[in-house]
């Protein structure tokens, strides 16, 4: 197993045991299933380099992403739930690296990890600073986020 | 894509945690949002690059001169070398884009690297091809950072140009005795006096005639004259090969086509004909009249090469027929060779070309011979219609003989040197009808 297969196979059982825990503790049993066999498919597509493997690599991700604010609706623990989207991240980043290299570019791993951790480590951290902080938001402050948001986002993904 | 979704989900998460005014949910998309703005950060400006292409064949390597041209088969090696005159690159993914017609035997026509300022990455693999003309164009290189989200692409232009040229193989000197010779010394018996190799007469002795010239037996015949010997010129001679691209005599089968055959026994009778110092043209007949004019040597042979590098077949309905073979391209009484798998529509047109005074020599690659090969024998209607297909074909063969037109009939799994030298033995055996003088 290489180290991009092994750090996508740790995301994706940070990821599914975070969100599992989460449902569980929240009282939705049924989301240890859902959540371990979405895990277990996503580990087998890994493995895979058939046309398949990158879109459902990217539905998986999409779902535990969205499973995870659905999980905060539903009054999992947003601690778990927050681990479950950096794991998530974790695979769906390095799923699609193994997918882009063809085998001869090791030069690649150590930069493309060491970045990766220090992206997903950094964001975890103001996660979970967030989620420590709190304070009271307005519907204009709310709404005003919210173009910034739409407008930040729209400038830095143009094409 | 990545980049869509990406900031999709950002988008939901932070709308829906704004919507319902809870912090979790935009907590949840601080992760997200932090890559989003670290590959943005890390987001490549390949302004600086340079790239050049270079073809080296695989015989060369080691002199690792740039090679234009190279033999049917003949492996040649492309590097694509890009060097980054500009900033950091951290991701570049090298994709290049092979003519039709070549394929790669050795390593990848990509590469995956990353680029220091002042760096250069040099992308190899190696090519071989069929006869034909290839152009190189364009490279597609795409740059991206380390996370793969943000993305730019491309299109380079490195134009480079590659002829395959058909591939040659060695003939015996083949026997012509064109009417018409030059001047220069050569292997052709040119039917004058002078010095030479072969008998030719005896006339009486010139004062300055070589004294072991003298014929002594035949002076021993005369009392009061000498006599002495003379010997047949030996001289060069213009020989215009005419290559049949006409499509309706080509026949063609998945990896293989008459006409291939057809334009290798075209290189391998221009090769033979300029190894005897003999001026040749080439004229290929069929999609146009693509005219290579008369000369000698190395550098001719390279000119028919590249002609015949290019050659393909046409339809046009102007050139269905030899009717407008262009004579005139020609000097009077020179050599003509027609390599063509032949049709009997184009009896006619030859008898007239030869009543005009060209000695010609058809090579015929055998098209029955080629078609059924694709075919099964055993088959009762295949074995008739060849049957009938040969005897249509030795009688049109037997029809050209009889007018003192030399055929070679090739099937083309045999060596043409073989059946050029037996065809031309047997040309000599066939009588004829009516046999054209040579002039003196």
């Amino acid at each position: 197993m290489t180290r991009i297969t092994r750090g996508a196979t740790l995301g994706i059982v940070l990821a599914a045991l975070s969100l599992s825990a989460g449902y569980a503790a929240a009282g939705h049993g049924w989301g240890i299933a859902v959540w371990l066999a979405a895990g277990a498919l996503w580990r087998f597509v890994l493995r895979r380099r058939a046309r398949y493997a990158a879109p459902t690599g990217s539905l998986l991700w999409t779902l535990f992403t969205v499973g995870a604010a659905v999980g905060i609706w539903l009054g999992a623990w947003p601690g778990a739930m927050l681990a479950g989207v950096g794991g998530a991240l974790i695979a769906w980043d390095l799923h699609a690296l193994r997918l882009r290299l063809h085998g001869d570019e090791a030069g690649f791993v150590k930069p493309h990890l060491r970045r990766l951790v220090f992206v997903a480590g950094g964001g975890l951290l103001l996660g979970s600073s967030a989620l420590a902080l709190r304070f009271e938001l307005g519907l204009l402050l709310a709404i005003g986020l919210g173009l910034l948001a739409v407008l930040g986002l729209g400038q830095a993904v143009r094409e | 894509m990545r980049k869509r979704l990406l900031s999709g989900l950002v988008y939901i998460l932070v709308m829906m945690g704004l919507a319902s005014l809870r912090g979790e949910l935009l907590a949840l998309a601080i992760p997200l949002i932090v890559y989003l703005i670290a590959a943005l950060w890390y987001s490549p400006q390949p302004r600086d690059l340079q790239v050049e292409r270079t073809l080296v064949r695989k015989d060369d390597l080691a002199a690792a001169a740039p090679a234009d041209r190279a033999t049917a088969g003949t492996p040649v090696t492309v590097a694509i070398v890009l060097t980054n005159t500009g900033g950091y690159l951290e991701e570049i993914h090298i994709e290049d884009v092979l003519p039709d017609g070549l394929h790669v035997i050795e390593g990848m026509a990509r590469l995956q690297t990353m680029l220091q300022p002042g760096e250069t990455a040099t992308l190899t693999y190696t090519v071989a091809g069929t006869r034909g003309s290839y152009l190189f164009d364009d490279v597609h290189v795409t740059f991206a950072e380390h996370l793969g989200i943000f993305k730019t692409r491309l299109q380079l232009r490195v134009p480079a140009h590659l002829l395959v040229l058909p591939e040659v193989r060695p003939l015996r000197p083949i026997p012509i005795r064109p009417p018409r010779t030059h001047g220069y010394a050569g292997p052709i018996p040119s039917g004058q006096p002078g010095s030479g190799a072969d008998f030719h007469g005896v006339r009486p002795y010139q004062i300055g005639d070589p004294r072991r010239h003298i014929n002594w037996r035949l002076t021993a015949r005369h009392e009061a004259l000498t006599f002495t010997n003379e010997f047949e010129q030996e001289r060069i001679a213009d020989v215009g090969l005419i290559l049949d691209a006409r499509r309706q005599v080509d026949i063609r089968r998945d990896d293989d086509a008459l006409f291939e055959h057809t334009v290798r026994a075209t290189a391998a009778l221009a090769d033979a004909f300029l190894n005897d110092g003999n001026r040749v043209a080439l004229l290929i007949y069929g999609r146009a009249m693509e005219r290579t004019f008369p000369g000698y040597g190395k550098f001719q042979r390279e000119r028919i090469l590249r002609s015949l590098a290019q050659a393909r077949t046409g339809d046009s309905m102007v050139f269905e027929t030899f009717d407008y073979l262009l004579t005139g391209f020609f000097p009077k009484r020179s050599q003509l060779v027609l390599v063509s798998p032949l049709i009997s529509d184009d009896l006619p047109v030859l008898l007239r070309l030869r009543a005009r005074g060209y000695p010609l020599l058809i090579v015929s690659p055998d098209p029955i011979d080629f078609e059924m090969r694709l075919l099964s024998p055993k088959d009762p209607d295949v074995a008739l219609a060849a049957r009938i297909s040969r005897v249509e074909r030795e009688l049109l063969l037997q029809r050209l003989l009889q007018h003192g037109i030399r055929v070679v009939d090739w099937p083309t799994g045999t060596s043409l040197d073989a059946a050029l030298h037996a065809g031309l033995l047997r040309a000599q055996r066939v009588p004829q009808q009516g046999r054209l003088g040579r002039r003196r």
